[in-house]
């Protein structure tokens, strides 16, 4: 005789669902679960790949204001070494006296003056 | 790997209950194990480790696969706390996870299985006290069925979620989760036809 599959709502066919659940079962009993958990929490406790891990990730946010901060803090000492540094050059070149230069460059006409007269002069 | 803490070690292993903890329990719960409690992620690991398994046990061919998968899920789901918001619903979350888990070793396995013999492809396990005509067929029928249409078949008719969390836990449209499930069912039924035949 052919029996047709008993269809309940939703189209869920009864016989079906009851041999599937027993197929993925889970086996062993209460013993099963017990060992699942310890392997699952001997997997996640601290491993010493994690210890690193972990401690980077809680200190993260630490980490990032510190990094900020030091950014800053560095930004900042670049500005004013910079700003120092071009104050020392103003005040190197408003503190130069013209008159050197003067005096130099005079020696060198008078020089070249005297080189010249004795050109002339000469035998 | 080191030992486990003293107050893991020695927290009673009482039998796992499946009910999941109250809401505002739970987020306090995920609260303490993100300030970094190992203990109240052990908690967590008690209370969603079955409804995390039969997630995996859904998607995966075998049950061994399947406790590899809760045992990664569950190191996945560690590794991320930190981004997990409390106001989340933390089971959908874990199961997303563990299903991801699931989904990455049967995509391993399977190229494992092109790269073997045809003598070596894995055949589910069942209890031979448990086999019965209808189950080994049925098991063997399921091997047949293309992965996710196997996922949700057993997701939904055995497990009981809808489809729209189906959808959520795979990655896919409810659509095509409600979709997936008539041509399992439709699949099975035909593989099957003649056990009925034969009653």
């Amino acid at each position: 005789m052919r029996m047709e599959p008993r269809i309940g709502p939703e189209g869920r066919d009864d016989e079906l669902t009851r041999a599937l659940r027993v197929l993925h079962a889970p086996p062993g009993g209460e013993a099963f679960w017990v060992s699942l958990e310890r392997r699952i929490l001997a997997r996640v406790t601290v491993t010493e790949d994690d210890l690193w891990w972990r401690q980077l990730t809680r200190w993260r946010r630490g980490l990032a204001l510190a990094g900020a901060a030091a950014i800053i803090v560095a930004a900042m000492a670049a500005r004013h070494s910079n700003h120092l540094r071009s104050l020392h050059a103003y005040n190197e070149i408003e503190g130069t006296r013209v008159a050197p230069v003067q005096v130099a460059s005079e020696t060198e006409r008078e020089a070249s003056r005297e080189v010249t007269l004795r050109y002339v002069v000469g035998p | 790997m080191t030992a486990l803490p003293l107050h893991i070690q020695h927290r009673p292993m009482t039998a796992p209950t499946a009910e999941p903890a109250q809401p505002d329990a739970e987020r306090a719960l995920v609260r303490e194990a993100q300030a970094g409690s190992e203990q109240a992620f052990a908690m967590l690991v008690h209370t969603h480790m079955r409804r995390a398994y039969a997630v995996a046990r859904a998607i995966c061919a075998t049950h061994e696969d399947a406790e590899d998968a809760v045992q990664d899920g569950f190191l996945h789901a560690y590794k991320a706390l930190e981004r997990f918001r409390p106001e989340q619903a933390f089971a959908a979350w874990l199961n997303r996870i563990v299903a991801n888990a699931a989904l990455d070793i049967g995509r391993r396995r399977k190229v494992r299985d092109a790269d073997s013999l045809p003598e070596t492809l894995s055949v589910p396990q069942f209890d031979p006290s448990e086999r019965s005509e209808l189950r080994g067929r049925l098991g063997a029928a399921l091997e047949q069925l293309p992965e996710r249409q196997r996922s949700v078949l057993v997701l939904h008719d055995v497990e009981g979620y809808t489809h729209g969390e189906i959808g959520t836990m795979l990655g896919i449209p409810e659509g095509t989760a409600r979709s997936d499930l008539h041509h399992a069912r439709a699949s099975l039924r035909e593989r099957l036809r003649d056990l009925w035949s034969d009653k």
